[in-house]
């Protein structure tokens, strides 16, 4: 049983790797594609901020598994002590505030050059490095895909080293450990109305 | 060098060798620089010689801050469960999950959804197999022993950003054109060049050093006592942020307990510490090792400006990522403490 591990995963592996290097270039191209889209978006002054996050959100969902981050961020074992109905909410609360929490740090940009580096490869995942360039100092932005149904998508985001998955994964796990999912489901439900939560 | 040694010859050697002292401690304006220098080249080989600590093992160690979690197979999921993670897609992959040497597995497990497009776990519970040792998933360090004093003093400090630092910062963008408050930061980065230089070489990256001299050079000069950025702008030379605690980080010193300081913010106590030995050789606080007396009481006021300054370029930004926040301090800390380590490497 050993042997057939070992050989298939070897097989695998030459077989996978011819592919990599295409993938990889493609996916670098994807995300310039999807960058520009998105600056182009936020330059145009003629569209009115629903029309334009509307487009946003349009251009990115194909590459982003909005569904895959939530799931991640909850961490397996809360995930699955939510029955179906919570696992439903929770995804439908969670991934609106993923899209707004982006949107949000979009505002901020202020025509800011972009730079895509050379996607790199790290076991079966591709990461792929911007820089956002503003005065000399590049803030670095990671895209991390995975190969799921829908092929390449984005299940996490590095900011500055911030892995916006890791953070949530620690509060949730903070809110399970001393609650359970309705006190959390709650929790969304009311800074979905707040905004901004209170600092405690 | 003059040394009086008290009055008519009487002596007093305490006095005298006070004053020998600080006539050779006070060498002038430039003295912290020349301090830090001398601190460097001194530490420099010493730094390179530890062969206990590689440059940048510390880094490495760091990289997995949190337990990570024991692989799935140490808490025997049940095969019902596996066979509805694969849902059927890939059947020869829950067969090997029966097999003892998991860890082996989980590993191959990845290069496998590598191959099989579709096998790979898309949605439904199976999503999770090949991600669970990415993420740590404790969510507290278990060492967060300020943790309630720490809760209270993000709340302190959040209420001084609204209550008062964006009051005041907004008012400033405000008054200011963004191309002065731009400038304003860029003057204040490059009149810190010190504590990167010193940082720099202590880290023994000297190449880093050499750019950070050339940038504030040009800068100071062409720059403008740096209210501009030709280094960068002209000839692409970059920053390299550098303070004592990423210093401390890559001798191998570790980060300890989280701590939030009053009005500075997420800090720890690696990282708090780390900041007096910066203030000796920051030029704003201080320009003689021993004393530092001169500038402290202007040097708060130019400190204080500066964080207004820089508030008024970002504002929005705290506001914005408190939203990624429903629990504000874990979030505040871990963004710091990953942030940090992502630093250190660099």
């Amino acid at each position: 049983m050993k042997a057939i591990t070992l050989i298939s995963s070897l097989l695998v592996l030459f077989l996978a790797n011819p592919l990599w290097a295409a993938e990889t270039d493609e996916l670098t191209q994807l995300t310039k594609n999807k960058i520009d889209q998105v600056i182009n978006l936020l330059q145009k002054s003629n569209l009115d901020k629903p029309t334009r996050n509307a487009k946003i959100i349009e251009a990115i969902d194909p590459i982003f598994d909005f569904d895959q981050m939530a799931k991640l961020s909850l961490g397996k074992k809360y995930w699955s002590q939510m029955n179906e109905a919570q696992q439903a909410e929770f995804l439908k609360l969670f991934v609106v505030r993923l899209q707004e929490s982006y949107l949000e740090k979009l505002d901020l940009y202020t025509n800011e050059r972009v730079e895509v580096e050379e996607a790199q490869q790290v076991k079966s995942r591709v990461y792929v490095t911007t820089k956002l360039i503003s005065g000399g100092e590049a803030m670095e932005m990671v895209y991390k895909f995975f190969k799921g149904r829908q092929g390449w998508q984005v299940y996490d985001v590095v900011i500055l080293g911030v892995s916006v998955v890791q953070t949530y994964r620690s509060q949730f796990e903070g809110l399970m450990s001393k609650g359970n999912a309705e006190d959390l489901l709650n929790k969304m439900r009311k800074s979905g109305e707040l905004k901004i939560p209170a600092a405690n | 060098m003059e040394v009086t040694c008290g009055f008519q010859g009487q002596a007093k050697p305490n006095f005298c060798s006070y004053q020998m002292n600080r006539t050779a401690i006070n060498p002038g304006p430039f003295g912290s620089l020349l301090w830090g220098l001398l601190v460097c080249l001194i530490w420099l080989p010493v730094a390179q010689a530890l062969p206990s600590q590689p440059k940048h093992s510390s880094a490495l160690e760091l990289t997995q801050p949190y337990p990570a979690e024991p692989p799935e197979a140490a808490s025997a999921p049940s095969l019902a469960v596996q066979l509805a993670d694969f849902k059927g897609e890939a059947p020869v992959y829950a067969l090997f999950e029966r097999q003892e040497n998991f860890i082996q597995l989980v590993q191959n497990d990845d290069q496998m959804d590598a191959g099989f497009s579709d096998g790979a776990p898309g949605d439904g519970f199976g999503g999770f197999e090949s991600f669970e040792d990415e993420f740590a998933t404790e969510a507290a360090p278990e060492e967060d022993w300020l943790d309630s004093y720490n809760r209270s003093m993000t709340t302190v400090n959040d209420r001084l950003y609204f209550w008062v630092l964006k009051p005041v910062a907004t008012g400033w963008d405000w008054v200011m054109p963004d191309g002065v408050q731009n400038s304003i930061n860029r003057f204040f980065k490059n009149i810190w060049y010190p504590i990167r230089l010193v940082n720099n070489l202590l880290q023994a990256e000297v190449v880093d050093a050499g750019e950070e001299t050339a940038r504030f050079v040009i800068n100071s000069t062409v720059g403008l006592l740096g209210l501009f950025d030709p280094a960068y702008e002209w000839f692409g030379l970059e920053a390299h942020d550098e303070d004592f605690g990423q210093t401390l980080a890559v001798w191998g010193v570790g980060p300890g307990p989280h701590i939030v300081l009053p009005v500075l913010g997420p800090s720890n106590l690696r990282d708090a510490l780390a900041l007096a030995p910066d203030s000796f050789v920051d030029p704003v606080f201080c320009n003689d090792l021993v004393t530092c007396q001169d500038k402290r009481k202007y040097g708060y006021g130019y400190w204080v400006a500066e964080e207004i300054n820089y508030a008024s370029i970002n504002l929005g930004a705290y506001e914005s990522l408190k939203k990624d926040a429903f629990d504000l301090y874990p979030f505040l800390r871990d963004s710091y403490e990953q942030n940090r380590l992502k630093e250190i490497e660099d």
